[in-house]
């Protein structure tokens, strides 16, 4: 038993620092130590001088084009992105519809989108939920008709991250309303979201940001060249996906961040560093949790139930570390700030993004499958309670 | 990185369990509770003979020179079974401080305690003065000191070995909530000398590995508890049907879950830091793991017990004592809170800034 990286995984953690801390826009950088959310443009910038590297896919292989790194590799190189801070390369792009275009996708589909998504010329958003299908996502409305060539789609998605961002939109849409079961109705397109009948509204948050939207389709017309799968298999395709964003990252690089901070407000405040530490103590055994699924994961192919464990913990531990970088920082945190606010002096710790930011974790507990989710996955799969 | 047993690690904990599931049931355990001292010499005699007394030991002080990874395991095994036995007094404690403490004299000293003739208990406790060669002062509730031939004393920076009838040493001796006994120690002028003195690092080493030992324990019992849990929800039904199909019930056994993993996690982590060479990391690692097996141990045990309802609190179901072990788990050899402050005060494991 052995919980050492081997002498090639230091040397590739060493590399991917140096990378950063020789690539990253200091202006992305510094907003991204600050809290603040980088521009579009930041975040195309930094997607782009990564794959110059062709590591801004981490998860697709190589003979995808991809730089084909282990469990282990992909581990450190996103623990690397989150301690620096730095962005991570759009997770719509390169964990969502990458890998799915690499199973499921035609090689028209592959050539046509592969290269641009990994680089990101085409920034992608994922409509999924609608107002009424969000856990239960399978009951979803957005219906495709048939009409020569085309789809002609309408419905209502809800909760399209950086849609505004985007150019195209990999979507849920039900293709066969009579189907016995309704997971077996849907199909997997990929929009155009500069089409006609495509309206993009934004939806501002509790952070006082612009992150979501809602997309409205109105008889969108969709090539049937950009079906992925097979019609009414798309439930497949999706369960693909959702396994793939639950791949048992539990996010440690960013609490750790977020220790850093409180540590700088705290100073010499006794109280305050023994909560920081009692959140590390979970944090650094948490650690040893991911290094255990990732030993798993290079053992064995199949899902390993106990993501669930990371996201659950990983989730609990990074709002609790926002929330007590919240407490530390108290009343000055109060005051209503813009990430476009100018960007202080060096050493000036930036507590404009403090309260935006605990209030919108809160949503990393519901997103991807929410904790109550999660509890009834490892409930029913892995202790048989049904 | 690896996380696997090797195949003499797997027989080891397989021979363990086997022993335990034969030798160890739960009415076995309450007979030995039942016995004068609160425990069975006749397991522990079967545990001298099993070699599980020697085993965490180095060849040259009398040990079988296996590792932290087989204590680790022993320690597992222990939890499930709930062993009353004092083998964390005596062997980890006691003889981790006098197989790390002692030098030339660690293989005469520890002789005894592994041959299960002595009983060994390690008094750690900042009441303890030495003045002029006497060790003056008070020790509240030293594990097994109700029965030890012989003492490890921590005074000032080192340790001292002193015999269970030493003059000026005087002992009340009580049981324990949860199984095992205890004493509270009193010195007056209990004279030791170079001979008797034990190097810090004895002391150091002894905290960590009865850290470790607890980890481990929690993980086995933690684990028992679960499973007996889950058990329970799937077989006992109200309403017509299993009270497992409640939603709120299944969530709570999940939550159980995810503590029960980073315990498993704490146990391989102590395992694996017996061989780190920084202090510094070894000192945050061990303080880590105690406040969370005493966190997590004490969420699993009070839901063990919830969700077994009325059953859960009564004396005769193993669930209420894995609840008391786990309860004292996280209380003895410093508590939760005292470990999450000395973390603190060690700065914790993030830097305030990055190395670049």
């Amino acid at each position: 038993m052995d919980l050492r990286f081997t002498a090639e995984e230091d040397a590739f953690r060493k590399d991917v620092r140096a990378f950063i801390r020789d690539n990253l826009d200091p202006v992305t950088h510094r907003k991204m130590l600050d809290g603040r959310i980088p521009s579009k443009e930041e975040v195309v910038t930094w997607q782009r001088t990564l794959n110059g590297r062709n590591w801004a896919t981490p998860s697709w292989p190589a003979a995808a084009g991809g730089p084909g790194f282990t469990s282990v590799e992909r581990y450190i190189f996103l623990d690397e992105l989150h301690q620096a801070p730095a962005p991570e390369p759009v997770s719509f792009n390169v964990s969502m519809i990458g890998p799915v275009l690499i199973a499921f996708g035609t090689p028209a589909q592959k050539a046509r989108f592969l290269a641009a998504t990994a680089n990101n010329d085409i920034w992608w958003a994922q409509g999924f939920s609608e107002p009424g299908a969000g856990s239960d996502l399978a009951s979803l409305r957005t219906s495709a008709r048939r009409d020569g060539d085309h789809y002609v789609v309408s419905g209502h998605k809800i909760w399209q991250g950086m849609a505004h961002h985007a150019d195209w939109m990999f979507t849920l849409v039900r293709t066969d309303p009579a189907a016995p079961r309704k997971q077996r109705g849907i199909s997997f397109l990929l929009i155009d979201l500069h089409s006609p009948g495509v309206t993009v509204r934004p939806i501002i948050t509790m952070d006082g940001r612009h992150e979501v939207n809602e997309v409205f389709l109105d008889e969108v017309r969709v090539p049937v060249d950009c079906l992925v799968g097979e019609e009414n298999k798309g439930w497949d395709v999706t369960k693909f996906l959702l396994s793939n964003e639950r791949t048992g990252i539990a996010r440690i690089g960013m609490t750790k961040h977020l220790i850093r901070r409180i540590k700088r407000l705290a100073g010499d405040n006794a109280a305050a560093l023994r909560k920081a530490a009692a959140i590390e103590a979970e944090l650094k055994i948490l650690e040893i949790t991911q290094l255990r699924v990732l030993d798993g994961q290079r053992k064995s192919d199949g899902p390993d139930p106990r993501s669930s464990v990371l996201k659950l913990k990983g989730v609990e531990l990074r709002q609790a570390a926002s929330e007590l970088l919240l407490e530390i920082a108290g009343i000055a945190a109060l005051e209503v700030r813009s990430d476009e606010d100018p960007i202080g002096p060096e050493d000036e710790e930036w507590v404009g993004s403090i309260m935006p930011n605990y209030a919108i974790l809160r949503a990393a507990s519901i997103y991807g499958g929410s904790s109550e989710v999660q509890k009834t996955i490892v409930a029913s799969s892995i202790l048989g309670l049904k | 990185m690896n996380f696997d047993l090797s195949d003499d690690q797997r027989m080891l904990q397989d021979s363990v369990a086997r022993y335990l599931a034969d030798r160890y049931g739960f009415e076995q355990r309450t007979a030995h509770a039942g016995e004068a001292r609160g425990w069975s010499q006749q397991a522990w005699t079967e545990f001298v003979e099993l070699g599980l007394t020697m085993l965490p030991f180095r060849e040259e002080v009398g040990g079988l020179g296996l590792g932290s990874v087989e204590t680790m395991l022993v320690g597992e095994a222990f939890g499930r079974a709930l062993v009353i036995e004092p083998y964390l007094p005596s062997i980890v404690l006691a003889g981790t401080a006098v197989a790390e403490g002692a030098g030339e004299r660690a293989e005469a000293l520890l002789a005894p305690i592994l041959s299960g003739e002595a009983i060994g208990a390690f008094a750690d406790d900042a009441s303890v003065a030495l003045i002029d060669g006497y060790l003056v002062g008070t020790a509240a509730c030293v594990l097994a000191g109700d029965c030890a031939d012989v003492f490890v004393v921590v005074a000032g920076d080192g340790a001292y070995v002193v015999p269970g009838d030493a003059a000026g040493l005087s002992r009340r001796g009580y049981r324990l909530h949860g199984g095992g006994g205890a004493a509270d120690l009193h010195f007056d002028r209990v004279a030791v000398d170079a001979a008797s003195q034990l190097a810090p690092i004895g002391v150091t080493r002894a905290r960590e590995a009865g850290i470790a030992f607890l980890a481990a324990e929690a993980a086995g019992a933690m684990q028992s508890a679960l499973d007996i849990t889950v058990e329970y929800l799937k077989t006992r039904e109200q309403f017509g049907k299993p009270i497992g199909t409640n939603q709120a019930l299944q969530h709570r056994a999940a939550e159980m879950l995810v503590e029960v993993e980073q315990v498993k996690s704490a146990a391989i982590y102590a395992a694996t830091l017996a061989s780190e060479t920084d202090d510094a990391e070894r000192a945050k690692g061990f303080a880590a793991i105690k406040a969370v097996i005493g966190k997590s141990g004490r969420f699993v045990a009070q839901s063990a017990v919830q969700l077994h309802g009325g059953i859960g609190v009564s004396e005769e179901h193993i669930v209420s004592h894995w609840f008391r072990r786990l309860t004292t788990i996280g209380m003895i050899l410093g508590s939760t809170q005292f470990h999450v402050n000395r973390l603190a005060d060690l700065g914790g494991f993030t830097a305030v800034r990055r190395a670049a």
